[in-house]
């Protein structure tokens, strides 16, 4: 072979290349061993390592439930939103970022620019926003600056329905209202999901995945009408205006069920952006003081004046010791309850009562005392009663107690029966000394509409989940007064609309009956104040109740000082429509 | 006609010898495999890698025919060209702008060049001229003198230092180690080795107390020495290509279940990175077939080495075989953490233009050494 003769020549060369190809060999085995170590030895640990680098388990939040009104009008519902966040350690020119995108967020530019320029990771600028105008801004392809998707709460009625769903917080949790009673309810159970994800943060096609989908949170009808709760409301800031009130609140009931037709007032707000423009509510969340975000007819409460006087009449002619035909002898203008508490001249010594208007003294029937709403005939008949029997009369009726509605926490009222008291009770039977929700007024002529049953009110009438719709029951009943009573009582409700002081709740087509109530408001200083408290409740058809409204209107102007002027055309308005939209025939010619 | 008869002279007189078969299987094969490699690595990031890097192979297979037929010893009488062609290219990346932070490119458009890797070639074939007798008194000489070795660290260290400062580390110190091979394989004294890798020491040390790496090279040898500082950062890499390794096992997670590395958790999947692609779809006996494979294509060239019909052509196989066993044990030992992160590709199977035609163009002159290993009576043997 002619390469021998080259293979001389070449000798130490090819000594040399057998050099390389040892030191070949050397590098091939340090590899095969290397690769024997990570892909034998430690395979089984590597590969876990990076199962659980790609693994990630995600919690599928659930859709939130929805609210309906009785006609499945939408109250809340809960839709896919965006939320803008930023990584400000990625965004280069954070001043020019903030003044671009501020004005499309809605959010003052100085204030992005602060988030923008914070020194964590991961700040938003804005969430729950709507999708196109998140993808706008995406579009925009700033650096640093994401969108993820979250679901936002959205109140279709707005403003309307507000004191009945109340609202949820930015993460949805209920916080007030129905969103607040029902959470959980309506919350559902959250998903999880294991899967395996690249690093993007898809999901890998032939991954691991195990995925355990969200149930949904349950619906909730209610008995709730959202064109009646409108009207009501509108009623309500119509009256505000008209009468310069600070606030007006109406419950209307539906008599047979106890359910809760419309439960509104103003001043309101928004349930989407938690917004008020109520000043009282800056630095107090008290719902006596900011009456914003509660929903007053349930938490607050109030001195009811006169209208009390239906549950001290009420025990009265229960318990037989009048009728309403019996004559009170020497009704006076001014009573005293105390021995010398009329001479005092001091306000603050309670114990002397008076009528609304002076009067001369004269023999007058139950009916006219309470027709013209005779604060000393009112108490003379309490009189007979006696102090043991009206206060179980007043806690039968649902005074000093929570109804039990399904609504936040809801405020049980006062009943101050102090021991040796000797007051109390006369102040109790015209309508001090006690303070009550508006709901409660409501339920008590309810009772008296229902034949003398005291019905639990209520909003939620079923509640729809993921196994069908249930029907809510068990709902609280109570025997108040004989059907006898309430009857008479009904009688003289009507004859305060006819002749007495409520004939501005008059309802064109129907026999309306009803209450008015004028309460001076405590002040600060716990004294009595001109300011009132003027309310109207009552019921129609009067015959045959089906509806009872309830108003009150706090402080209007010296004008409207009463619940006649103020309280009763609110009261009016609303109980006609109610009438209508619960399709009640007339049953005056 | 003079045109053909110039043609004829260069080419390859084909008579006696057979074309080795093996080194051509081999880049065939390695070459459809790094395809179906990069498709895996990149075929759910949307990449168009692995069409473009078939348009590579065939350009690099015409390559490859064109260079076997040429006669490598034309090449001895065009050094001065190759060597200006070298040093004009290296110093034109310079005009264009940065790509990530490093000048290497020269944009044609349709495709980036990259003179470093056809540098490799260039070098190898002036290395091995300078280092080769010319006449038939220095025909049996077995040592380098002096001058020579210098002349031949010159000749490494003016390309070495310009790649060195687009930056690209890795590629210098493949010149660095084709120097060492072809002067050892030349017949240098082991005083002069000894000399020459003292001052590399030394300039290695000077450097490092100096300061002329940056930042990011010395974190790689840092993460080298402890793999567990930063693993979100400069241990990123390492420790991703890792577990991709590891994540395959012996036999592998199969071809397109990478999740690793086809889902974009190793970076350069595509290309430095490739062999996590077939080290986690293929496991560890995919993993040592192409190890298996390298070995095939540098033993060859070491045969091709040790029979060449003249020095120039065993040193220009040897340079060759240098630069294969630099890039895969780099390469390699990157990804399994016995060598710091540098970006040497892996040859055949990386994505990537520059890289891929030089590698056929060294293979193809390694060809034509073999072709011509058996002189044809009559003709002289020392030209």
């Amino acid at each position: 072979m002619a390469t021998n003769r080259f293979a001389k020549r070449f000798d130490a060369n090819r000594v040399r290349i057998a050099f390389i190809a040892l030191f070949l060999l050397f590098a091939w085995a340090g590899m095969a061993y290397r690769l024997v170590q990570v892909q034998v030895v430690q395979a089984a640990a590597l590969a876990d390592q990076g199962l659980s680098q790609r693994l990630v388990a995600r919690e599928l939040p659930p859709q939130r439930g929805k609210v309906f009104d009785r006609n499945g009008e939408l109250l809340a519902l809960t839709v896919e939103a965006q939320s803008m966040y930023a990584v400000p350690g990625q965004v280069d020119e954070p001043l020019w970022v903030a003044q671009q995108i501020g004005g499309m967020l809605g959010v003052d530019s100085d204030v992005l620019y602060e988030r923008l320029t914070s020194d964590r990771d991961f700040v938003y600028l804005d969430r729950q926003i709507d999708a196109v105008v998140a993808e706008e801004i995406l579009g925009l392809e700033i650096k640093g600056i994401y969108a993820h998707p979250e679901s936002t709460r959205i109140y279709p009625a707005g403003q309307v329905a507000s004191h009945v769903t109340g609202f949820v917080d930015i993460d949805g949790n209920g916080q007030e209202g129905l969103e607040y009673v029902y959470d959980e309810q309506l919350r559902g159970t959250p998903g999880h999901a294991l899967f395996e994800r690249d690093l993007g943060g898809r999901p890998i096609p032939q991954g691991i995945s195990d995925i355990v989908p969200a149930v949904p949170g349950a619906d909730l009808n209610t008995t709730i009408d959202l064109p009646l709760q409108y009207q009501a409301q509108q009623a309500c800031l119509d009256a505000i205006e008209k009468t310069d009130a600070e606030a007006c609140w109406v419950v209307v009931l539906e008599v047979e069920t106890g359910g809760v037709l419309a439960m509104t007032g103003a001043p309101v707000f928004d349930p989407e952006s938690r917004q008020t423009l109520d000043p009282a509510c800056e630095g107090s969340d008290d719902p006596n003081v900011c009456r914003a975000f509660s929903n007053f007819t349930v938490r607050g409460i109030y001195e009811p004046g006169s209208t009390q006087k239906l549950i001290t009449f009420a025990a009265a002619i229960e318990e037989g010791e009048v009728g309403v035909g019996t004559v009170i002898p020497d009704v006076a203008d001014v009573l005293e309850v105390l021995d010398g508490a009329c001479d005092s001249g001091d306000s603050d010594v309670y114990g002397c009562y008076h009528d609304f208007k002076e009067h001369a003294t004269e023999d007058m029937t139950v009916a006219e005392i309470f027709t013209r709403s005779s604060n000393v005939g009112s108490i003379m008949i309490a009189e007979r009663v006696g102090q043991e029997r009206l206060v179980s009369y007043i806690e039968a009726f649902g005074l000093g107690s929570k109804t039990g509605i399904d609504y936040s926490v809801e405020a049980p009222g006062i009943l101050n029966f102090a021991a040796g008291c000797q007051t109390c009770w006369a102040s109790a039977a015209i309508g001090y000394s006690v303070a009550a929700t508006p709901l409660q007024m409501a339920a008590a002529y309810a009772a008296i509409g229902n034949d003398g049953i005291w019905m639990q009110p209520h909003i939620v009438s079923s509640i729809v989940d993921v196994d069908g719709e249930t029907e809510v029951s068990g709902f609280e009943t109570r025997f108040v007064v004989s059907p006898g009573t309430a009857l008479l009582m009904r009688e003289l409700l009507a004859s305060v609309i006819e002749k007495g002081t409520g004939t501005a709740a008059q309802v064109d087509g129907y026999r309306v009956g009803g209450k008015t109530g004028t309460a001076n408001k405590l002040g600060d200083d716990d004294r009595y104040t001109e300011q009132t408290r003027a309310s109207f409740v009552g019921l129609a058809p009067i015959d045959d109740p089906k509806i009872v409204v309830a108003v009150l209107i706090d402080s209007p102007s010296r004008e409207f000082r009463t619940g006649g002027a103020s309280a009763a055309p609110v009261f009016a308005a609303v109980m006609e429509q109610a009438l209508h939209r619960l399709g009640v025939s007339p049953d005056v010619p | 006609m003079a045109v053909l008869s110039r043609i004829r002279e260069v080419t390859v007189d084909r008579r006696e010898n057979r074309a080795d078969r093996i080194l051509f299987g081999t880049m065939l094969a390695l070459s459809g495999f790094g395809l179906l490699m990069i498709y895996s690595a990149t075929k759910n990031a949307g990449s168009y890698g692995m069409e473009r890097q078939m348009i590579f192979v065939a350009a690099g297979l015409i390559i490859y025919l064109v260079t076997s037929n040429i006669d490598y010893r034309e090449y001895r009488n065009i050094i001065p060209w190759i060597s200006i062609g070298v040093l004009v290219a290296l110093v034109a990346v310079f005009l264009f702008d940065p790509v990530n932070a490093a000048q290497r490119w020269i944009p044609l458009g349709f495709f980036k060049l990259q003179p470093a890797e056809f540098a490799k070639v260039g070098v190898i074939l002036v290395l091995a001229a300078l280092l080769s007798p010319m006449n038939r008194d220095q025909m049996g000489r077995r040592n380098i003198t002096w001058v020579e070795m210098l002349q031949a660290v010159a000749v490494v260290t003016i390309p070495g230092y310009l790649i060195f400062r687009q930056p690209d580390l890795g590629t210098t110190l493949v010149f660095g180690f084709i120097l060492f091979a072809m002067l050892f394989v030349a017949g240098a004294t082991w005083r002069q080795l000894v000399a020459l890798s003292s001052v590399t020491a030394a300039l290695i040390m000077t450097a490092l107390q100096f300061g002329w790496l940056k930042d990011y090279q010395l974190d790689r040898l840092r993460v080298l020495i402890d793999p567990t500082i930063d693993p979100q950062g400069i241990g990123y890499n390492l420790r991703q290509s890792k577990l991709a390794i590891g994540s395959g096992q012996f036999f592998g997670r199969g071809l397109f279940q990478g999740t690793q590395t086809n889902f974009e958790y190793v970076p350069e999947q595509e290309t430095d990175f490739i062999f996590t692609a077939v080290g986690e779809q293929l496991g560890f006996v995919g993993a040592i077939l192409v190890l298996a494979a390298f070995l095939v294509i540098i033993w060859r060239l070491l045969l091709i080495a040790a029979n060449a019909r003249d020095r120039n052509g065993a040193l220009i196989a040897t340079g060759i075989a240098a630069m294969f066993v630099f890039h895969v044990f780099v390469n390699v030992g990157m990804t399994v953490g016995i060598m710091p992160v540098t970006g040497l590709p892996l040859p055949f199977l990386s994505a990537g233009g520059s890289f891929y035609l030089a590698m056929t163009l060294a293979l193809g002159i390694a060809n034509s050494v073999w072709l011509l290993k058996t002189p044809v009576p009559g003709e002289n043997q020392l030209t």
